[in-house]
């Protein structure tokens, strides 16, 4: 290129420029402080809107008062003083969205934070939008395989389903929601993992543990990290849904996992209380229940005629000594389509994940089994509901009859194979499988101690010589020949 | 009850003073201060006091307007922008070399920025 056609194209760009005088609005800071400004002036300042403080710091006016607005800070305030002036940018808070965030790890500005390459967005979406109205949505009918057995057999979860993961600190509720997340390998849903005010050691750990499955290919992170200021912990997860319904507007099927909304909630208290918004029970803000509800209604699954798509929500909520009525949990049990309850003792005895079947529920995940496997989980239920009636007994095995005898030893060996290590996705037709040689007494002749071994040599052995019969049932299909294959197939194996 | 702002005792007090003069006025403002003991204002006296120019201002139909230019403006210049404002505009005049060029002009919370320096910076952005 010679000087003279950069000179021509300059002239050209110059000359296409338009001089406009730029008419800004501004106001004042009256006080800032806590991650928190209180701002005069800015009369047609709109709910929700960004707004530019010096330095390129973004706030988020929240309250509208007759003299003065109250806004949140995004990010550093220290250089932030009374008097400086703040522009309005007539911009609702977005995010960006798009392609371009998969495998990345992003905070809930959308800004990449792990260091890799920059690269534009060309779609902007607000974080605060109306779910979608009644007629736009249908039930529930595709499952959403977690690979987890107990999950996928009694509490199954389904494609736009909310199903709130519960339980105390260090129950093993992160780790459901990864193995979903590493279980939907191949089975084309998106994956966006919200970290609310998480260490940041745990958030690279889970970073890194997705990428060796491979499951970073598939997955968005957003983190708002344990020293980010409230505001992003706040703003979290309704960006990470933003970025959710981009791709379900594309007709995709999204996983959501929001890790956790106690801490959002927290956080939202803070932010409240900061506002100087009056404090109702626990001290959270009046509508903290509709800080939730409008969270997880964006999940849905939508019809054909609007779209389709879905996002599922596995929401997760941490209790305090295990006390579920406390003000949060039962909001968010509410709200959601289920719930899955781990309780510590349960995985302190070795039951991992230490999910506790008799409480946990799924409203709407039954239409969305398959048929083979809601064949196997009903016969389960029902085992598993009179092990636990019966399990106080169990001590007393001398003295009982062959019948309760024959149950007990059924229900804690559907116990040990209902076990599952950590990482470990299990094929929904292995699950079938394993469930019903169990159920159907095939494995009567295994103390209950050995499960584990026979187990893992009962998956081998499937997959390296029936993996015809493992695909009919994945299919979905189960009749009388496929029952008899699988017996054959079992007789086989225990010979 | 919600505390009264300065800008409500602001308005209370132009709403009583309007029309008074000479002695009323002198008890007005003597009641309007034992007032403002009372309800332990007096703290706040420099800002009811401005917010009650700011309002009697705007009251009258007076517009308040602050032009930052790099160098002094003549007369006439400066009249050809008040008139655009408005029949009574009270202009500050800010020097600011840091503008470049041009002129920036400061209404109640807007900016009308018409400076070289975002003009220039304008530029930029919709080249690069």
């Amino acid at each position: 290129m010679s000087t003279n056609s950069i000179v021509e194209e300059l002239k050209k760009n110059i000359s296409a420029f338009e001089k406009t005088v730029e008419v800004e609005e501004v106001g004042l800071v009256m006080e800032v402080g806590d991650g928190i400004a209180r701002l005069s002036g800015l009369s047609k300042c709109q709910a929700n809107e960004m707004l530019e403080f010096p330095g390129g710091t973004f706030g988020v006016a929240l309250n509208l008062e007759e003299e003065s607005v109250g806004a949140v800070l995004l990010g550093e305030f220290k250089h932030i003083k009374e008097g400086d002036s703040v522009k309005r940018t007539g911009r609702i808070l977005s995010v960006p969205v798009g392609e371009q965030l998969i495998g990345r790890v992003v905070n809930p500005l959308g800004q990449f934070i792990d260091g890799g390459a920059e690269v534009k967005a060309k779609q902007f979406y607000p974080i605060e939008k109306i779910a979608p109205g009644v007629m736009s949505r249908q039930p529930v009918s595709q499952p959403l395989l977690t690979g987890i057995k107990a999950i996928d057999a009694m509490i199954p979860v389904g494609r736009g389903q909310r199903e709130l993961i519960i339980g105390d600190r260090q129950t093993g509720k992160t780790a459901i929601a990864i193995d979903a997340i590493i279980n939907q390998k191949g089975q084309d849903v998106i994956c966006v993992y919200v970290a609310i005010g998480q260490k940041e050691s745990k958030v690279a750990r889970i970073v890194a543990k997705l990428k060796e499955a491979g499951a970073m290919d598939y997955t968005i992170v957003v983190v708002a990290g344990a020293s980010a200021p409230a505001s992003l912990s706040y703003i979290a997860p309704y960006s990470g849904v933003s970025m959710a319904e981009y791709f379900m507007d594309q007709g995709k099927d999204v996983l959501v996992v929001y890790d956790d909304l106690s801490k959002q909630a927290w956080a939202y208290r803070e932010i409240s209380l900061l506002l100087r918004r009056p404090p109702g029970r626990e001290a959270y803000p009046g509508d903290v229940f509709y800080l939730h509800s409008r969270l997880l209604e964006r999940a849905c699954r939508r019809s054909k005629e609007a779209g389709g798509g879905s996002i599922t929500a596995l929401p997760i909520i941490e209790t305090q000594a295990s006390d579920v009525t406390a003000y949060i949990p039962t909001n968010v049990i509410s709200i959601t389509d289920g719930q899955i309850f781990l309780e510590t003792d349960l995985f302190f005895r070795g039951i991992r994940p230490a999910l506790n079947v008799g409480i946990s529920v799924s409203r709407v995940g039954g239409a969305a089994q398959t048929k083979p496997m809601k064949k196997v989980a009903g016969k389960l239920k029902l085992a598993m509901a009179q092990f636990r009636e019966m399990e106080a007994f169990a001590q007393f095995s001398s003295d009982l009859d062959p019948e309760t005898k024959k149950q007990i030893e059924l229900g804690q060996r559907l116990v040990e194979i209902l076990k599952q290590p950590q990482f470990k996705p299990l094929a929904v037709a292995n699950q079938v499988a394993i469930i019903y040689a169990v159920q159907n007494g095939f494995a009567n002749h295994i103390a209950p101690k050995e499960m584990v071994g026979y187990e893992a040599k009962f998956h081998e052995f499937m997959n390296k010589s029936k993996s015809a019969l493992l695909e009919k049932i994945t299919q979905g299909t189960w009749d009388e020949t496929v029952e008899k294959e699988l017996k054959e197939a079992i007789g086989e194996f225990n010979k | 009850m919600a505390k009264n702002t300065p800008k409500q005792y602001a308005i209370a007090l132009h709403q009583i003073v309007a029309g008074l003069s000479g002695k009323s006025l002198d008890e007005a403002l003597k009641q309007f201060v034992i007032l403002l003991a009372r309800d332990h204002k007096l703290k706040q006296a420099d800002t009811i006091i401005s917010e009650f120019v700011r309002y009697s201002k705007k009251a009258e139909g007076i517009a308040e307007i602050e032009i930052t230019t790099v160098g002094d403006l003549d007369e006439k210049t400066i009249n050809k922008i008040k008139s655009s404002f408005g029949d009574k505009v009270e202009a500050t005049i800010k020097v600011d070399p840091n503008i470049l060029g041009g002129i920036k002009i400061k209404t109640e919370d807007r900016i009308l920025d018409a400076s070289l320096k975002t003009q220039l910076l304008k530029l930029k952005e919709s080249i690069i």
